[in-house]
């Protein structure tokens, strides 16, 4: 970054040639069903699409249904957050607990844990307590990696320094350890994040009584295809915009850090 | 863009375990093997105890592995673990065709650089699941749908780490192979790619496991064979013992195709530490 500012030319080179891309890539969307390349019922045009975003937002289903998944989503969240970091940065600290839990993951982390929702509701019925579970589940494991490997790497020097000046070994935990993991924990967070969205939606696609997940489906099912593809670019937008948000939220909450998340 | 950097980060190399000959082989496979015993000990005693349910909700280990056998024994098993398989693989095969150029071009070249990253940087956090359904208009209920949930599920660790990766080879290596008078093509094929080859082996392990989500996630939503439509399948016709033999299966699967990769990669880059 140039000394007093940069010069417009560096700005429109930033934002020309992705946005020629886009409009290029709008284009193509709007001739294929056009000239042919697809049915036009499979794949409307955006210029029916954009419009019946508008329509399923209004839909009174729709709210409920988002909300639903939204308090849902946000507890799980909040548990895998909470409980991932504390246990990633126990295992980074304490070797026992490591050779103990570090199997587990590795076996864990290929599964996919969406997978386990039917035995979740075979266990503990279609309830929310269900839905946080999975959520939980899957949106964990890249938690518990990146706050173990933030712990891990803690500067010995750190950790030597507090305890030289007093500090008892718990304290030196949320003192010490914890901030300095913090940006590696935030950044597992970008990706536990999107993480957690694919399995809130893959669980209510896959048990549709309630949420944005079954809405989607719900429409595919009566053949209303075009509030699908609306539907799935409203949904897209919120998982960009999440994420937008997360990354602006780290980025004011961290303002001593230079890195990115 | 960090995510990127993490996703191309090579695997720090792990603590060498010293023990030697026949006794540290066997403790070595030991610790590999105990989780897995763990894993089906604390399901043994869950079931022995009903904590979960009854045996209809929670059979134990031999009555799913029993089932196991004659769903294996019936061919039931064999066609649809055979159908998930080649989905994951043809699906990684297509993410790597086309994540690797694409990445390289974006982490060799500022221009496609410039144009590209910012729409990769928008489609990495959307949930792909949410196009399935539209998927499943344009492909229909087949495999097609299946594999290309599969491949944008791969797609993205791939292109990320492959960028990451090239753009942060050594300049001094390229510019030393150009003063020798190495041309452009020579030095991306002889050069970059091989100093990259550890950051995009690393994200091609992570685009395989979303590979294999991808597949299995859309098999479970719907479709008429692989290993998701066994488990709901089961589900549905109230044969738990199905449910739960495919995701041991699924587990096995993931683990072997996991495990298979990380060898692969550390012959591959036996030359890196």
């Amino acid at each position: 970054m140039s000394a007093g500012g940069a010069p417009r030319g560096v700005a429109l080179g930033a934002v020309v040639p992705p946005a020629l891309v886009v409009l290029a890539a709008l284009a193509a969307w709007q001739a294929a069903p056009a000239l042919g390349w697809v049915r036009p019922t499979s794949v409307p045009p955006p210029t029916t699409v954009l419009p019946a975003v508008g329509g399923v937002l209004t839909d009174p289903r729709f709210g409920p249904d988002l909300l639903d998944s939204a308090r849902r989503w946000a507890i799980g969240v909040a548990v895998a957050a909470v409980g991932g970091t504390a246990l990633g940065v126990l295992m980074g600290r304490s070797a026992r607990v490591e050779r103990v839990l570090d199997p587990v993951l590795v076996m864990l982390y290929p599964v996919p844990k969406v997978a386990l929702v039917l035995l979740l509701v075979l266990w503990f019925g279609t309830g929310d307590l269900t839905r946080v579970l999975v959520i939980v589940l899957g949106t964990s494991v890249p938690i518990i990696i990146a706050a173990f490997h933030g712990a891990n790497e803690v500067d010995r020097r750190l950790l030597w320094s507090a305890r030289a000046l007093g500090t008892r070994p718990a304290a030196v935990l949320h003192r010490v350890v914890l901030p300095a993991a913090l940006p590696s924990v935030l950044s597992g967070g970008r990706i536990a994040l999107s993480i957690s969205i694919f399995t809130l939606l893959a669980s209510e696609l896959l048990i549709r009584d309630a949420g944005v997940g079954a809405y989607l489906f719900n429409r595919l099912d009566s053949g209303q295809f075009v509030d699908v593809w609306a539907t799935a670019l409203l949904l897209a937008a919120l998982g960009f915009l999440l994420d937008r948000i997360y990354v602006a939220a780290v980025r004011g909450a961290l303002r001593w850090w230079d890195g990115e998340v | 863009m960090a995510v990127g950097e993490a996703l191309a980060a090579p695997d720090p190399a792990p603590a060498r375990d010293r023990r030697a000959g026949w006794a540290g082989r066997a403790g070595r496979a030991l610790e590999r093997v105990a989780p897995l015993a763990a894993v089906a000990a604390v399901w043994w005693v869950l079931a022995a105890v009903d904590a979960l349910g009854d045996d209809f909700v929670l059979p134990p280990p031999d009555a799913v592995a029993v089932r196991a056998a004659a769903l294996w024994r019936s061919g039931a098993l064999p066609e649809a673990l055979g159908a998930t398989v080649w989905r994951v693989l043809a699906s990684f095969a297509l993410a790597l065709a086309v994540g690797v150029p694409l990445g390289t071009a974006m982490g060799h070249l500022p221009a496609v650089n410039r144009a590209l990253r910012p729409l990769v940087s928008f489609a990495f956090p959307v949930p792909k699941i949410a196009l399935y359904p539209a998927l499943l208009i344009v492909l229909g209920f087949g495999a097609p749908s299946k594999i290309a949930l599969g491949v944008l599920e791969a797609l993205f660790p791939i292109v990320l780490a492959t960028a990451a990766a090239t753009s942060q080879v050594d300049r001094r290596l390229v510019w030393s192979a150009r003063s020798l008078g190495t041309g452009p093509g020579a030095v991306l094929r002889r050069v970059v790619l091989p100093a990259a080859l550890p950051g995009v082996l690393t994200g091609a392990r992570i685009g395989l496991v979303g590979a294999l989500i991808g597949v299995f996630v859309a098999e479970m939503v719907s479709s008429l064979d692989g290993l998701g439509h066994l488990m709901v399948n089961g589900w549905r016709l109230l044969q738990n013992a199905d449910v739960y033999a495919a995701i041991v299966t699924v587990s096995l699967l993931g683990l072997v195709l996991d495990r298979s990769f990380v060898a692969l990669r550390r012959r591959l880059v036996a030359w890196q530490a």
